[in-house]
């Protein structure tokens, strides 16, 4: 009952590709290659925060052309207005579009249908179209960085009123970076959505006959919660996008207060009346969730790879199971922490503070038993492995340095300070990514029948792993100094002489010698990425080639598949016998047991009980 | 292997893909929608001034749900029409849905239009007037234009905006010239080169504009080409030891250091322009005006609230700064058609002011004219009308209260069209007798509704008012940016409309092209069409709660 | 779905019936909000007209909810999925309304020092 032929052409087949894997494989490159995007606006971001003195240098200022340059340097050096536009584009590229389409589009996408025995998600002109979303609005985003207003410049949490206001003085409004920001979210938003009706449809119809849920691997629960935090917590910022579109067109006021003024336009011509609280709590409705959505695909790898190079099942499965649907539900009910001083009285910022720090307990539940699935394991160390056990003091660290800014009080010191900035790159950055590029190391021989290379893997490891921390330790350090968020000049307008009686300023100054500390951290940083970038590609067609199909000997229903898959996925229809992580059964002689191997004829009772 | 349960169910789960896809898409909007209607709520119980209650009229928005009703009962008729294999009561019941779909996108668009044709204007103290503006066929400005006779006109070579930069030239590109030299340093070669690029009293034309950008852009990359190779040479002077031994040791933030680097890049700059290293042109091109006579739409620029006759500068978006004396930028009337004091009376009641004092002293009872003269004479038939409408209601008890009850805000402070209709029938003279056959606002007539605004009605209106520009604080058409209240209409309603137009193309789709699948597997299309038909409920379960929230609230 | 071709013809009553409560519903909200003397409570626009004009709408989609969308013999997960949404829908509004209804009140002056 398919509605496509069997012979596409190359388009067909690897542009528009309806295959689930493709599509896999085509979310992951597009967000491999953001990442890298974000990662360099980054980098020039670090150096106006560690030199703001001094002209970007020319290694790192090829990349524009002189006329760009004429128009966002001074004098060579980042002013804050050019600042701003990176940062906002920065945590936006980062978030929307390289950290979810790599965790949930790639993963999601390649790796769920496989594991369930599907052979394919359940509508795959639904799954092309999403990806197709994503690129344009992605592209929409990034191209606005060409436009005379530059891109957007209001931060990735584009509060308004500033971000109303902010290219507001231009013509042709749709022509703006905050504009085309906002489009190209709606593109994204819409992307997710459809992406998740499709994930949560084929989880729960298109298992395979055998596959209980509770028989199902940790990554497909963490997929179906993702996709429902995606699904549900999306659209109100869809409506704080689609209001702050009507402002920015038809000069609304939804998040204008009365009575604003501007130096470029006096008093604005706005009804007002509007509320900017209300954005804030739209924003960080799908704000919060959206942390998790970065969260769970990480963990859902670390998951897998962990029962694989331990030998042993994933410890407290069950736990974990009902911890990240709890986590889910919760994720929901936290999210003015973020707005501690936006004079919420004292009540309901203690709701708020009672509900994160539950939060904390799920969190801690499945990290914890991450780490139990350790002990006692027969551990072998391949590159996947090295990054997922990475991945768990890395989280760890992230996780609870976030702790205190949980608490109301602590918020009102801590909020808008670097701390929290070092508490959620360290989530994301050495926590998440280190996850996913542990996925990335796993997967790539299903996908392309070759391991990347080992020593590679190493060279692009050990020194991410030492820099990173070199990073952002720094930032949790300078933020409980006192240092801001945002500050372009890293601090150095407030710098004052060693004999100066400013209290505030000689903080800073004690503190500020840390900027080169982690902008020097991070430029080895980008060269530590190098060896991965090369390895991605020479691993295609020189990496050593797998023994079979399941080089890892893992139990799940993704390593019964030719390697790569084909068309379908599956050669014969598959059935699942047992659970996901049977690894060292006693009564076995190989150390794992996959799901999908049918048992010995047995005595009529024990057959029956294993149909289904 | 093909996807299994598109169209049979799965047996644990009871349902194929397209039913939990569609209940969990439906799950989404029900969070989109929820987001609308909150921000809804919480702009509504939080504005900070008077929200429009019942401004909409009914009657459209009464049929639309009749028809959206309909639509409902028709399309799950269609579904059972192919569940019966019953392929002509699926045509007749799918068409008659789209149908209405199309009827109510008219009625909408016939809504919406009707708005955007009504105008408004906010008065200093907050009074408001609204009616139609008198504006020639063909302008563009739609009566809502900055007027002046320009003295200069300075453009912004490099941010120019091409209609803009047209819209002046037609208007007066005969009268504008160059004000002064428009002089360029280039480099030929080895050599910087001075040279007249255009010559005082050039004309503007889009290519002057445009190749003075060119030379512009390239000599502010050139400049700061130079600037920032300057900046390299001072840092590396500033750490010779040899010429600055004072700053050995010393980390890069300290104030010395950055003040010496500051000094050492200063004489090189000044160095390099005493040699004529920097490449020179304006950003900057003043044309002279000749009191030439421009006009804009009001949304292209602001302007500086001059009385007309007075000097004024005018900064268009683009970075044009128009300078010269403010021509009649007021607003004209053809009819006002409502007045409305609820604002300045809310903003007076916050203040411990007396409201009807200061309602006396507004610029829209000041205005000139016979225009002014029937707002005068109709707001004094208004206070006299409400009088009596005040003791009717004390006379009748509240049942909840068992107090008298008291008129509303609108009732005392809004004079609709209605009601200038009603007094001028009753020639401004309201007595015992005759005053309940004035309508207050509170109840919508159906009937006005139906017949809408006819030429009857406006012989009563205020004809040709004039509102002075410098008395004006706030205008608008009943657009989102009216104020919130139409804000969230619009977009609500807009944001449904589009899912009217959507579901109406799938549900389309499925009438014109379906009979090649009905004939192949009824029963796929049955699913499909369950499918579309869920999402066409879940549109009318919206339009539900709009109606009365948006309408009648 | 207990959907044969015998089940949904017995259901074409119901439909009509719902159909002719829907239209009589709207009739009745428009007279409740537009005529004088079904206005309960005070003149004009006040909590009992919102509270009767919601309930006569929820009573309506309720009405399409369960008869056209057959919520009334649907299955488990369709009643997971959509009375969650509406559940985390009504989360977002009650959180909302919290946070916006209780702020923190300052009347400018500071608490009084101790012994004072």
């Amino acid at each position: 009952m398919s509605d496509h032929d069997h012979n596409p052409g190359f388009v067909q087949k690897y542009i528009f590709s309806q295959d689930h894997k493709i599509i896999g494989i085509q979310y992951g490159l597009t967000a491999l290659l953001f990442l890298l995007l974000g990662f360099f606006l980054m980098m020039v971001m670090r150096w106006s925060i560690a030199y703001p003195n001094e002209p970007l240098p020319e290694w790192m200022s090829w990349v524009f052309t002189d006329t760009w340059k004429g128009r966002w340097l001074t004098d060579g050096k980042v002013t804050g207005e050019t600042y701003n536009m990176f940062g906002a584009m920065h945590g936006t590229i980062m978030v929307f579009l390289g950290v979810v389409p790599l965790g949930f589009g790639a993963f999601g996408n390649y790796v769920t249908p496989l594991q369930i025995g599907a052979p394919d998600m359940a509508f795959p002109k639904l799954n092309m179209m999403s990806y197709w979303l994503y690129l344009v609005g992605g592209l929409m985003m990034c191209g606005s960085f060409f436009l005379e207003s530059g891109a957007a410049k209001s931060g990735w949490t584009n509060y308004p009123p500033l971000s109303s206001i902010a290219d507001s003085q231009h013509p042709h409004q749709f022509f703006t970076g905050q504009t085309q920001w906002l489009l190209g979210l709606v593109m994204l938003i819409s992307s997710s959505l459809l992406g998740s009706v499709n994930v949560i449809t084929t989880i729960i119809n298109l298992r395979a006959k055998g596959l209980t849920w509770l028989r199902m691997p940790f990554l497909v629960w963490a997929m179906l919660v993702t996709a429902f935090l995606l699904l549900l917590a999306f659209p109100p910022l869809e409506v704080a996008g689609i209001m702050q579109v009507v402002d920015r067109f038809f000069g609304s006021s939804f998040f204008q207060p009365s009575g604003l003024y501007t130096s470029a336009t006096g008093v604005v011509e706005q009804a007002g009346g509007g509320s900017p609280l209300l954005f804030q709590h739209l924003f960080w409705f799908l704000g919060h969730p959206e942390v998790y959505v970065l969260l769970l695909p990480a963990i859902a790898c670390v998951a897998e790879i962990i029962p694989a190079n331990t030998r042993k099942p994933l410890w407290g499965y069950k736990s974990m199971v009902f911890a990240v649907m709890v986590l889910g539900f919760l994720s929901f009910i936290v999210w003015a922490h973020h707005m501690y001083i936006t004079g919420m009285s004292s009540s309901i910022s203690t709701f708020f503070q009672v509900t994160t720090v539950m939060i904390s307990v799920p969190s801690v539940i499945l990290i914890t038993s991450l780490l139990i699935s350790l002990w006692g394991g027969s551990i072998r160390f391949t590159m996947p492995m090295i990054w997922a056990c990475a991945f768990l003091p890395m989280f760890g660290i992230g996780g609870l340095t976030g702790l205190p800014l949980a608490f109301n009080l602590v918020g009102l010191h801590l909020h808008d300070t670097y701390y929290v900035i070092g508490h959620f790159h360290y989530v994301v950055a050495p926590g998440i990514l280190f996850g996913l590029f542990a996925g990335i190391y796993y997967w790539y021989p299903k996908m392309f029948g070759r391991h990347m290379n080992v020593f590679l893997g190493h060279l692009h490891f050990w020194p991410s792993l030492v820099a990173i921390n070199f990073v952002f330790f720094p930032m949790l350090m300078q933020g409980m100094a006192g240092f801001h968020r945002r500050w372009y000049n890293g601090g150095d307008a407030y710098v004052v002489d060693a004999d100066s009686a400013n209290v505030f300023g000689q903080i800073v100054r004690d503190n500020i010698g840390l900027n080169s500390v982690m902008s020097v951290a991070v430029f080895v940083l980008a060269a530590a990425q190098l060896p991965f970038i090369i390895n991605l590609f020479t691993s295609w067609f020189a990496g050593k080639e797998v023994a079979n199909d399941n080089p890892w000997d893992a139990t799940t229903l993704e390593w019964a598949t030719p390697t790569p898959p084909g068309h379908g996925n599956f050669t014969t229809e598959p059935a699942v016998y047992r659970g996901p992580y049977e690894y060292s059964r006693p009564d076995r002689e190989e150390d794992f047991y996959p799901q999908w191997i049918e048992p010995a004829k047995k005595a009529e009772s024990s057959e029956n009980n294993d149909a289904k | 292997m093909e996807i299994p349960y598109i169209v049979n169910a799965r047996k644990d789960t009871g349902l194929n893909n397209s039913k939990i896809a569609i209940w969990l898409f439906l799950a989404s909007e029900v969070m989109l929608f929820g987001g609308l209607f909150s921000s809804y709520i919480f702009l509504r119980i939080y504005a900070d001034y008077p929200w429009p209650e019942r401004t909409l009229p009914v009657l459209p928005g009464l049929i639309n749900t009749f028809i959206l009703i309909l639509s409902s009962v028709t399309v799950v008729f269609a579904w059972a029409g192919l569940k019966l294999r019953n392929w002509n009561m699926f045509v007749a019941n799918m068409a008659i849905t789209i149908i209405c779909a199309a009827v109510f996108m008219v009625f909408k668009a016939k809504e919406y239009a009707g708005k955007f044709h009504h105008h408004a204007t906010q008065t200093e103290d907050y009074g408001w007037v609204e009616g139609h503006l008198h504006y020639d066929e063909g302008d563009s400005t739609h009566g809502n234009a900055y007027v002046v006779a320009a003295k200069e006109v300075n453009f912004s070579v490099d941010s120019t905006t091409a209609n803009y930069l047209a819209s002046i030239i037609a208007q007066a590109g005969d009268k504008l010239s160059l004000k002064r030299d428009y002089v360029i340093r280039e480099i030929s070669g080895n050599t910087f080169n001075e040279k007249v690029l255009f010559e005082a009293g050039t004309a503007l034309t889009p290519e002057v504009i445009a190749e003075a950008k060119q030379h512009f852009i390239k000599a502010r990359t050139h400049n700061q080409e130079l600037r920032t190779q300057l900046l390299k040479d001072a840092w590396v002077i500033a750490r010779d030891p040899n010429k600055h031994n004072e700053l050995v040791g010393l980390k890069d933030f300290d104030s010395k250091v950055k003040n010496t680097v500051a000094e050492v890049h200063t004489a090189l700059v000044k160095k390099a322009e005493n040699n004529n290293e920097f490449l020179l042109a304006n950003g900057n091109m003043v044309f002279d005006a000749d009191g030439a006579e421009l006009k804009f739409n009001s949304g292209w620029g602001r302007t500086s609230d001059a009385k007309e006759g007075d000097s004024t500068n005018l900064s268009l978006l683009d970075g044009t700064v128009v300078t010269g004396t403010a021509g009649d930028s007021n607003f004209h009337y053809r009819y006002v058609d409502a007045l409305d004091f609820r604002h300045l009376v809310m903003k007076a009641e916050a203040k411990g002011l007396h409201a009807d004092d200061l309602i006396e002293q507004s610029p829209i009872l000041a205005l000139e004219g016979e225009g002014g003269d029937k707002i005068r004479k109709i707001w004094k038939t208004h206070k006299e009308w409400r009088k009596h409408l005040a003791k009717h209601l004390e006379g009748r008890k509240d049942a909840l209260t068992g107090e008298g009850r008291k008129p509303t805000e609108i009732d005392l402070y809004r004079v609709t069209w209605h009601q200038m209709y009603a007094y001028a029938q009753l020639d401004y003279n309201i007595t015992e007798e005759n005053w309940m056959q004035v309508k207050d606002d509170h109840q919508p007539s159906m009937i006005y509704d139906i017949t809408g605004m006819t030429k009857e009605h406006k012989a009563t209106f205020p004809k040709e008012v004039e509102v002075p520009r410098e008395k004006v604080r706030f205008d608008s058409v009943f657009s989102p940016k009216m104020n919130n209240y139409y804000a969230i209409y619009f977009t609500i309603t807009g944001l449904h409309g589009l899912h009217v137009i959507g579901g109406a193309i799938v549900l389309g789709y499925y009438l014109f092209f379906g009979r090649k699948m009905y004939n192949s597997n009824p029963e796929w299309l049955a699913n499909r069409v369950e499918v579309g038909g869920l999402f066409w409920h879940f549109v009318d379960l919206v339009w539900i709660l709009v109606f009365p929230v948006f309408y009648l609230m | 779905m207990a959907d044969t071709p015998e089940e949904i013809k017995s259901h074409f009553k119901l439909y009509f019936t719902i159909a002719g409560v829907l239209f009589v519903g709207t009739v009745l909200t428009v007279l409740v909000a537009t005529v004088e003397s079904l206005d309960i409570g005070g003149h004009g626009f006040d909590t009992y007209d919102l509270v009767l004009g919601l309930a006569i709408a929820t009573f309506k989609m309720c009405c399409v909810g369960y008869v056209f969308m057959h919520l009334n013999h649907e299955k488990k997960a369709i009643y997971w999925i959509f009375f969650g949404s509406l559940a985390f829908a009504a989360i977002l509004i009650g959180l909302f309304g919290w946070a916006f209804g209780d702020p923190i009140i300052f009347d400018g002056m500071l608490p009084a020092k101790p012994g004072q």
